[in-house]
């Protein structure tokens, strides 16, 4: 007789999804795809071979300006290739470039400029335009289209990905007259150029999974009332994980998050044993040169390609020591992907889905256990939680995954603890917090400085003396060691020991003129100097965020959300935890622990930019380089806590409380995704 | 939390077991470091522009490669060797290490074992003594019935730093060029692979032993702290 109610519970989701993946369907094939229903025209191919005279051709040579990153990036290689030199004892000699051309202080290179024109005679409606070049050297071009002798489109700009040979762009213009400037660093022969114009009725996949999925969030929401009130984490689960497929799922192979082609490389090597074999497409990967797609269409030949230069008959074939290193851990949730990907011969695309999937499944479960545990706190970390810094970070190649989740958990637990003051610390608690922190820690040590909160647990917490100051001494003993081995890691096995554990060359190597003992000699010399920077910085980035449109919530380098989502998540976080829900009453964290979790977090806050002050900034550098929002996120929760209000009751009950909360944050994140994964990279 | 239902007593025992356990691996890992070849890539690619050089062995010639160690004791060198298409079944490369005028090592190396052109390992034996300034001295052992079927070591025109390759029989057209040995040095050093782990899980255990321990063998102590 139970069963009936799942059943028919089961039975409402199945008839929901059908009607949700109906309405999808209809809106992409009537609103989308409404142009190439309306004008039915068939795709044009045009060929530069001299036969057709509505084509011209014409070359010449230009300079084109080179952009900040591209002259910094040829700055950073060139100064540690003479750091390279100088530890070999050899004479360093600057690489010329002949390309490159220095004019009234600016970069240039020298470039071809090819300019196509063609003439199509009657008007057409061109949904995509897909060039072939085979070139060497990644292209790029730019379209101008026309219509009765007016500029109808003057801002169409793609590249032509040299691995692929084609650069396809989404024109969307009704046209009869083009005109296509192609820069390049080589000359291109007219014969090789290949030009297709289409508008063929294709629906997309990627926008008919978003719809689905959006539309299901809004059947959960209006559905699951019970878990809504009191198991979140099952909201959080599902949300989470339809965000996060959504982001896999559309990012594909793109390297967009942080320095993902580091983490890529690590986790990738941590999926074998000691014999490693890199395929072309793996190496590609590990050394960030995946080529990027802009489209669909792209993203076919993309994979093809990587599909092509994944074969393992010649892969790169190294060794790695059985020991694992300490620090590389935190890569086993993307590592049993690959592995996973690599065993059932999965393509190279899945399989880097499929490690991506691993993270995020792994987020999933850490943050579904802190939610769980959170006790009347669980909306709020939902809410962190779902941050979309969070959710697409979960949703990458990278540890911040498996460091925002475990530090979080930590962070409940110790935030439980200081809302029962008098309730004794047990084994399960004591080492549930202590492996937390443990865990999240490794690859960023430096957050441990969060668990010396417990320092300041009354005796009220122990059962006696003795575990008392066994306690702290086994807690400073865990922090300090995790600091310890910053400064002094345990020896590894890679090769080139002691130039990489050498003080004098440590440093960030993306960067001009780092180095952590210089660094550390100017700040002791100069304490107020530093002092008054290390202020002024954590002022400007403050004030940057909150008041001059810098937008906190990123997805990688795709883009930010607009500044008014920074300021509307803040008020829900706010309200969450000044006002508790209707008929509820629930304690608010003593005055001794709201200073305390303030100072901790303005001190975990200096560390985290004196960090990069040291190991990322020029020595003596007069700003603080490096330092981003999401290095902050582990500290939301204790900040956020010393808000926490007992005192204010919300006319709202906790199912409209958790309604707000999960509606607020989902369409959040599924706007961004739809203005920065699915527009930019899927259309 | 109400998942982990170890009984209390079981805790009392497992807990402090686990924590000396980690505590023994804490101390082991000192006592039993895992050595491991470290690989210092001395000049092992050419300069945009420059060549390899093939230096030839002979029975009469020498290379000789000289190389201050920076206060590490070297524990072997890898050189290319080129057969240069020949078997060399009876053909052994004897190379030795001198500090001044002492031999420290002197070993051999069978070159039919290797492929047509390989990089081997060739570690020093008594290696803890190869420090400093060191001169390897590279020499052939072969039947002198295959007088022209020697093979030779890999080099280039590079400038090493503390390094100096000095050959007698150079090819045609190098006799006055600068030639440098390509090759790794083969330094050790010990890594505690469970060390990190083992440190701080002591600590962990022992917090959460001290949680469960106590309060059940001295309750009464428990009272009066309580008070």
């Amino acid at each position: 007789m139970q069963n009936k109610p799942k059943l028919r519970h089961f039975l409402c989701y199945v008839l929901a999804f059908v009607i949700v993946a109906t309405i999808a369907v209809l809106i992409e094939c009537v609103a989308f795809q409404f142009p190439a229903i309306r004008y039915k025209q068939k795709p044009i191919s045009f060929a530069w071979d001299g036969s057709d005279e509505r084509l011209t051709f014409a070359v010449e040579d230009v300079l084109a300006q080179l952009t900040e990153d591209e002259i910094r990036s040829i700055e950073v290689e060139r100064d540690n290739q003479k750091m390279l030199a100088e530890y070999n004892g050899e004479e360093y000699v600057e690489p010329v470039d002949e390309t490159l051309v220095e004019k009234n202080g600016t970069m240039y290179r020298k470039v071809k400029k090819t300019v196509l024109k063609i003439d199509l005679g009657n008007p057409y409606y061109i949904h995509k335009m897909d060039l072939r070049i085979p070139v060497r050297e990644s292209a790029g071009y730019s379209v101008v289209t026309y219509r009765d002798n007016v500029i109808t489109e003057d801002n169409i700009y793609c590249t032509i990905e040299a691995k692929t040979g084609a650069g396809i762009a989404a024109v969307k213009e009704h046209a009869d007259y083009m005109e296509i400037s192609i820069l390049s660093q080589e000359e291109i022969a007219q014969e090789d150029i290949r030009l297709v114009i289409s508008n063929t009725f294709q629906p997309n996949a990627m926008r008919i999974a978003f719809m689905i999925l959006l539309l299901m969030f809004a059947v959960v929401l209006f559905m699951e009332k019970e878990s809504l009130c009191t198991h979140q984490e099952w909201i959080f689960a599902v949300v989470c994980l339809m965000l996060g497929s959504l982001l896999i799922f559309g990012i594909g192979t793109n390297q967009v998050s942080y320095d993902e082609y580091v983490h890529a490389k690590s986790a990738y090597k941590l999926s074998f044993g000691t014999r490693i074999e890199f395929t072309e497409s793996a190496l590609q990967m590990a050394g960030n040169l995946l080529p990027h797609f802009n489209n669909p269409e792209e993203r076919q030949l993309i994979e093809a390609y990587l599909d092509k230069n994944n074969d393992f008959s010649w892969a790169d074939i190294g060794s790695q020591s059985r020991f694992v290193r300490s620090e590389t851990r935190v890569y086993y949730p993307m590592a049993a992907g690959f592995f996973i990907g690599r065993k059932l011969h999965l393509g190279f695309a899945e399989t880097v889905a499929l490690a991506k999937f691993g993270n995020l499944l792994f987020y999933i479960f850490v943050v579904f256990f802190a939610i769980r545990l959170a006790g009347r706190n669980k909306n709020l970390v939902a809410l962190i939680g779902l941050l979309p810094n969070c959710v697409f970070l979960a949703s990458a190649l990278t540890y911040d995954a498996v460091v925002n989740s475990f530090l979080l958990l930590g962070m409940v637990l110790i935030t439980n603890e200081i809302l029962e003051p008098k309730r004794k610390l047990t084994w399960q608690t004591t080492l549930m917090i202590l492996f937390s922190f443990a865990i999240g820690c490794q690859s960023k040590p430096i957050y441990v400085v969060m668990a010396l909160l417990m320092l300041f647990f009354g005796k009220e917490k122990f059962h006696n003396r003795m575990q008392e100051w066994v306690f702290r001494v086994a807690l400073l003993a865990v922090a300090g060691f995790m600091i310890y081995n910053i400064f002094f890691p345990t020896p590894t096995t890679d090769s080139n020991y002691y130039l990489v554990e050498n003080f004098s060359y440590a440093g960030d190597k993306r960067n001009l003129g780092t180095s952590v003992t210089g660094q550390i000699e100017y700040i002791f010399g100069n304490p107020l100097a530093y002092t008054a920077l290390l202020l002024q910085s954590m002022g400007k980035m403050i004030s940057g965020y909150l008041f001059q449109g810098v937008g906190f919530f990123q997805y990688g380098y795709l883009g930010a959300a607009p500044v008014i989502a920074t300021y509307l998540v803040l008020a829900l976080a706010l309200w969450l935890v000044l006002v508790a829900p209707k008929g509820e009453k629930r304690k608010g964290v003593g005055v001794k622990y709201v200073i305390l979790n303030a100072l901790m977090v303005f001190g975990v806050s200096a560390i985290v930019w004196t960090s990069m002050y040291v190991s990322y900034t020029t020595v003596g550098a007069n700003e603080i380089r490096g330092v981003q929002g999401r290095y902050f996120i582990p500290m939301f929760l204790p900040f956020a806590i010393c808000f926490l209000n007992g005192k204010w009751e919300s006319r709202l009950q906790q199912l409209h409380r958790s309604r707000i909360m999960f509606g607020v944050m989902a369409a959040l994140n599924f706007l961004m995704i739809y203005v920065l994964v699915i527009t930019k990279m899927n259309i | 939390m109400k998942k982990l239902k170890l009984k209390k007593w079981k805790a009392n025992i497992v807990l402090p077991i686990i924590t000396l356990l980690c505590l023994a691996g804490f101390i082991g890992s000192y006592i039993f470091p895992n050595k491991v070849l470290d690989t210092f890539v001395i000049n092992m690619a050419e300069e945009e522009g420059d060549t390899e050089v093939l230096l030839p062995l002979s029975l009469q010639d020498e290379i000789v490669y000289e190389v201050n160690t920076k206060g590490l004791p070297m524990r072997g060198i890898q050189v290319g060797i080129n057969k240069r298409g020949y078997a060399l079944e009876r053909t052994n490369l004897i190379y030795s290490v001198y500090i001044g005028e002492n031999c420290i090592c002197n070993n051999m190396y069978e070159v039919a074992a290797g492929d047509d052109l390989q990089y081997v390992y060739l570690p020093f034996e008594n290696y803890e003594a190869c420090i400093g300034d060191i001169r390897v001295i590279f020499t052939l052992d072969a039947d002198e019935e295959d007088a022209e079927a020697y093979p030779a070591l890999m080099a280039n025109h590079a400038q090493i730093k503390d390094a100096k390759t000095i050959a007698q029989n150079r090819p045609e057209g190098e006799e006055d060029t600068q030639v440098s040995l390509k090759c790794n040095h083969i330094y050790t050093h010990n890594t505690y692979p469970f060390l990190y782990d083992c440190r701080l899980l002591t600590f962990v255990f022992l917090a959460a032993s001290m949680a469960v321990s106590f309060p059940e063998r001295k309750k009464k102590e428990d009272k009066a702290h309580a008070e």
